[in-house]
């Protein structure tokens, strides 16, 4: 444990329990929920991922902006979205977190500093810059991380944006989840030389970091995002992790070596790791979390629950907001 | 002082206008005018109308003869105020026209002068016509253009009606007012304003201005009728000459019907009474003149039209982008059947027979109000698609109240199909000046005795032609009725 | 009133906005031109020096220089908007759509939808379009269509210097994204304008001729040749409504039906491609709300469905001019 995460609260520790467990349960919920033809759509999800997003997301205030990908879940809870709204926006209902108008890959909270989840692979990078170049303009010590995947890593808007961040100095890290696999497609195949060389090439400070280990994540991440915030230059988080679901809802993950994810599941698993550190430094008490892991599934269950009952949106739905003014 | 000295120059009353005559002034000589009064009658091929003042000044001098008729543009009269010296009216005048008094160049005008002080007259165009409106006091006033924000349009209904715009709230984007805001604000405080060109002639409002020629006018003076009681059936809604005496031969009958003491009965059945609509008189007017003089007789046929009925879908499953009907096939094959026998192209006014070149078939169209007649021109050269696009182009037009008079005037047969009210066959009245008209039954499939006396099905058609006997014979009738079957029997001849 | 340039007219909004409200700032390639180098600062001003000047007031924190890299600070602008900001930024030209579409398309046009409102995109992003320069096939397009296409972007394009300044200023205080396109061969047109802020409305059309016989429609640099077309069929006697449209999206439908109504004539002028194009949209628009007004088949003027072509004599073959569009009038007419 390094000297950021060692400065961790009783309190902050519970809540990072708290909120990596919601996003487990979560994306198991609507995983079986999925399977069972209650929710439309395309359906990513990011369980396995949690640590990656709630050690990051732990690091930035709430007027500080993320942006995601279309595997969003995770970064939308991480950031403080509202468990039920999310839940009743995967339904899709009036009372989602959207209104029911953008669903699993469009989950996004403003007010949360959300930008929000992106049907587009790399299409939410520029983004996040966007909201660095607002620090830019105003002089604000404000920084934003752009989650990406290692797809992602491999699209144009990624790497100009790698480019532009450095050329105007923005305060942003670059946070590269590499879960192995760019939807069938082996990371070690489709990225053409070193991760970190790539990102150094561009004048990035890089990090490399096990993506189960939450408190790993959260030391490099503190750090990266505070001199971000003092435009000591742009970060490249190299995050290693692994999706326990298939690319999306109904893959069979068949290009998989049998057993991989079983093998992760059984010795790698973020929320396990998490626990034994935490039980064993004497931060907390395998009883406080089995009281959290209690609460989380209560809420969940409340949430599916609110979900199915939720009204749907109407035809007077249909053609609003499609622009401020008209 | 010459920008009080206005030049009243001949309209152009439509596109196709390029000379017309003045047939009355309206103004004598030194009278005075208002924006809005009458000063001519202008008459040219197609119509008369009336040429308002949009300036006031005394009519100082009229430059044409009444009935000579001069280009569009050519100057006319001269408005100026009272005061104005009769040498400076003339040096006007002769450097408006060159000396000769008649203008040159009538490619200049209107609205184009090398004389930079004229001010132009103008009439309004009868595309868009003068709407008769009647404003409610609330709405009445002037207004601030800069300072209202509305269309162009909106603006101009307003100037043209003194509607005061400031009064009305708008509906478009940014809050602008629309035409149509203008148009529903004077509904809603209770007036109204007459829609622009009508199809068929609109009713005179009782006691408002009528619409009359020069000639009906001084007629009905003569009489002393009264114009509203006139049914107007001339271009554009106006009271014609022969409207007044048809009004006059009509009075008699009329007086003693209305003296006639209404017949008692012992259980009263209650009744809805109500004057006839514009277009249901004009119909009613036509159609028993037509049977009073047109001595009809008629013709049946029965069709086999499964052939015909093949190639339509034959037509349907080519992917044409057009849906052709049964009836647009019948005009086809009408209008072919026309082309061979030139003796039923025709029309007839009571004096003179007119053969024509083309078949110009006048298509029967149901609406609420009555009945249209919109005419598929020189249909004899026009292919199926194009038949059904522009028929239905007609229809749909007819539909919405935006025929244009040409569109459903004149044409040399016309043709009726009831088939689609399940009608087996029925006989129709002639359309004057046409000299006949064919009535089309329903498709029914009809057990018929084939060749070798064996019983067949087939899928038949009733056509009845009704002639009129004064221009047409039977053996005539007769034989345009065969080809007419022929073509349907064959039907690929409608493709050549 | 004084007269000033269609590059002037755009430069003066853009001070105004930017002395006014802090969060509007101006990025893009070469909109300084010169920053970071030894040379000579505010070197460019834009590639047509419609941002010259800026720099110098505002400084390079909201006068940004950027890599030749569209997709990335054309998104960072939508992220900015999307985060707060107004930002204005320069594409340069309209054919480098191509290079950052997504970031318009899938971001800019759809966030606040997607995102069920919460977001609004307060972006222009300016961009010169249009042929003339024999600039060839990927310079000299105009591409309104292409976002007019799309649900969420709003798309204007001034015809002279007064509507320019008025548009731009309300596209930067609008709270959508508008595509903001100024045709190439106008920078030097001058016209009034007046020097103290005012906005235009947008999809407010304007007038910029009146007659009742035929409705000429059109958008920027067409207007102009509509306006000529109009003034020499006056002397022969057909009097034209040019209708100015200055927006594709929104479209101001009811000021080309309210004339319509009165002409019953319908001619679009448009130097986009022909197909799904502004013509046809417009022409469209007759068939299902003013079917019942047309006295005769819409003429639609455009370039040929082709790329457009270099050299000089076939770039004037493509592009519509005056000739054509009195024909086009006319055959309304015959």
């Amino acid at each position: 444990m390094g000297a950021n995460s060692a400065s961790l609260s009783k309190e902050q520790v519970l809540d990072a329990f708290r909120r990596m467990r919601t996003i487990r349960e979560f994306e198991d919920r609507v995983h079986i929920k999925n399977q069972s033809g209650e929710i439309p759509g395309f359906i990513h999800l990011s369980a396995g991922q949690e640590a990656s997003a709630v050690g990051i997301c732990m690091c930035l205030a709430e007027d500080e902006h993320i942006t995601s990908t279309h595997r969003g879940h995770g970064h939308s809870l991480a950031k403080g979205c509202d468990v039920v709204a999310m839940m009743d926006e995967i339904y899709a209902k009036r009372s989602g977190l959207c209104g029911g108008k953008g669903g699993s890959m469009h989950m996004a909270d403003l007010s949360k500093g959300m930008i929000g989840a992106n049907g587009i692979v790399g299409g939410g990078v520029p983004l996040a810059a966007g909201a660095a170049l607002k620090s830019h303009v105003l002089g604000l010590d404000k920084a934003s991380v752009a989650f990406f995947g290692d797809g992602a890593y491999n699209e144009g808007a990624t790497l100009e944006t790698m480019n532009l961040a450095k050329v105007l100095n923005l305060p942003m890290v670059f946070a590269m989840e590499n879960n192995g696999y760019g939807e069938a497609t082996p990371a070690d195949y489709a990225i053409g030389g070193d991760v970190l060389e790539r990102a150094r090439g561009f004048g990035l400070e890089t990090y490399a970091v096990d993506g189960h280990d939450f408190f790993a994540v959260y030391d490099v991440a503190s750090r990266a995002i505070q001199d971000a915030r003092e435009r000591k230059g742009p970060v490249l988080l190299h995050i290693s992790l692994y999706r326990y679901y298939g690319h999306f809802e109904g893959d069979a993950a068949s290009y998989r070596p049998e057993g991989e994810a079983a093998t992760v599941r059984e010795e790698k698993d973020c929320l396990m790791l998490f626990r034994c550190d935490a039980v064993t430094g004497g931060l907390v008490s395998d009883a406080e979390l089995d009281q959290v892991e209690a609460e989380v599934t209560a809420l969940l269950d409340a949430a599916v629950e609110h979900a199915v009952a939720a009204e749907s949106p109407g035809a007077e739905d249909l053609l609003t907001d499609v622009y401020a003014s008209y | 002082m010459t920008n009080s000295i206005h030049a009243i120059t001949m309209p152009k009353l439509g596109l196709s206008m390029t000379e017309g005559a003045v047939v009355e002034w309206r103004v004598d000589i030194g009278g005075e005018v208002k924006p809005g009064e009458l000063i001519a009658d202008i008459e040219t091929s197609k119509i008369v109308n009336e040429l308002e003042a949009q300036v006031s000044g005394a009519l100082r001098r009229t430059v044409v003869e009444t009935g000579v008729e001069v280009p569009v543009g050519a100057l006319i009269a001269v408005v100026a105020d009272a005061d104005v010296p009769d040498a400076s009216i003339d040096s006007f005048i002769s450097r408006y026209t060159g000396d000769d008094g008649v203008a040159s160049e009538p490619a200049e005008a209107p609205g184009i002068s090398d004389v930079p002080e004229i001010q132009e007259e103008r009439s309004s165009s009868p595309a868009t016509g003068q709407p008769s409106a009647a404003i409610p006091e609330s709405l009445l006033g002037d207004y601030d253009p800069q300072a209202v924000f509305a269309s162009h349009h909106a603006h101009k209904l307003a100037r043209r009606l003194g509607i005061n715009l400031a009064a009305i709230s708008g509906t478009g984007r940014a809050g602008r007012i629309s035409k149509t805001d203008v148009e529903d604000a004077v509904k809603v405080a209770g007036g109204s304003i007459a829609p622009a060109p009508a199809v068929v002639p609109k009713p005179a409002a009782t006691g408002g201005p009528v619409r009359t020629t020069p000639v009906a006018r001084r007629l009905a003076k003569q009489h002393g009728i009264d114009l509203s009681d006139v049914q107007p059936t001339g271009t554009r809604g106006r009271i014609t000459k022969g409207d007044v005496l048809r009004f006059i031969d009509r009075a008699q009958p009329t007086a003693a019907t209305a003296a006639m003491p209404a017949t008692e009965s012992p259980v009263p059945n209650p009744f809805h009474e109500h004057s006839l609509s514009p277009v249901r008189k004009v119909i009613a007017d036509r159609l028993s003149d037509s049977k009073r003089t047109a001595p009809h007789f008629r013709l049946s046929v029965d069709v086999i039209i499964d052939k015909l009925l093949e190639l339509r879908r034959d037509i349907e499953q080519g992917g044409s982008e057009t849906r052709v009907s049964v009836n647009d096939m019948l005009v086809r094959a009408a209008a072919l059947a026309l082309a061979q026998h030139p003796e039923v192209n025709i029309q007839f006014d009571g004096q003179a027979v007119r053969g024509f070149a083309h078949a110009d078939i006048a298509v029967a169209v149901a609406l609420d109000e009555g009945l249209v007649t919109p005419i598929v021109r020189r249909a004899d050269q026009k292919g199926l698609i194009e038949i059904a696009g522009e028929l239905a182009g007609l229809v749909e037009r007819a539909r919405i109240g935006k025929l244009m008079p040409d569109e459903f005037q004149g044409g040399t047969f016309t043709l009726s199909n009831l088939g689609m009210f399940g009608i087996k066959s029925f006989d129709a009245i002639i359309n004057p000046p046409q000299a006949a008209i064919m009535a089309v039954g329903k498709a029914e499939r009809r057990l018929y005795v084939g060749e070798g006396d064996s019983g067949r099905v087939a899928t038949f058609m009733t056509v009845t032609l009704s002639c009129d006997h004064r221009v047409i014979d039977g053996a005539m009738g007769a034989g345009f009725l065969q080809t007419f079957k022929d073509i349907l029997h064959h039907p690929g001849r409608l493709l050549l | 009133m004084a007269q000033k340039s269609f590059r002037e007219a755009i430069n003066e909004a853009l001070h105004e906005e930017m002395a006014r409200d802090d969060t509007v700032f101006v990025i893009g390639e070469d909109i300084a031109g010169g920053t970071g180098g030894d040379g000579e600062e505010d070197a460019w001003g834009g590639v047509m020096g419609v941002t010259k000047g800026l720099l110098g007031r505002f400084g390079s924190n909201r006068v940004i220089d950027t890599p030749i890299s569209e997709m990335s600070y054309i998104g960072a602008a939508v992220g900015a908007a999307a985060t707060g900001m107004r930002p204005v930024a320069e594409l340069m030209f309209c054919d480098f759509a191509g290079c950052c579409f997504d970031q318009l398309m899938n971001q800019a046009a759809k966030l606040r939808y997607m995102l069920g409102g919460q977001a609004k995109v307060p972006l222009v992003v300016r961009m010169q379009c249009g042929g003339g320069f024999n600039a060839a096939a990927q310079h000299s397009q105009t591409l309104h269509a292409l976002f007019t296409h799309i649900p969420g972007l709003k798309v204007v394009m001034p015809s002279n210097p007064r509507d320019a300044k008025g548009l731009l200023v309300e596209a930067i205080r609008d709270d959508d994204p508008v595509m903001f396109m100024e045709h190439k061969f106008m920078y030097d047109d001058k016209g009034d304008v007046p020097d103290e802020p005012y906005t235009i409305p947008l999809g407010i059309a304007d007038y910029t001729r009146d007659g009742e016989d035929v409705t000429i429609c059109a958008l920027g640099r067409m207007v102009n040749l509509s306006n000529q077309a109009a003034d020499e069929l006056a002397k022969e006697g057909i009097a034209c409504t040019v209708v100015d449209l200055r927006c594709t999206s929104p479209l101001d439908e009811e000021s080309v039906l309210e004339s319509l109504e009165e002409t019953g004539r319908l001619v679009i002028v448009d130097e986009g491609y022909p197909r799904c194009g502004f013509a046809a949209d417009v022409a469209a628009l007759a068939a299902r709300s003013g079917f019942g007004y047309l006295k005769a088949p819409v003429q639609t003027v455009t370039p040929p469905h082709t790329t457009i072509p270099f050299a000089p004599i076939l770039e004037e073959l493509y592009i519509p001019d005056v000739d054509r569009i009195k024909q086009a009038v006319k055959a309304t007419l015959a």
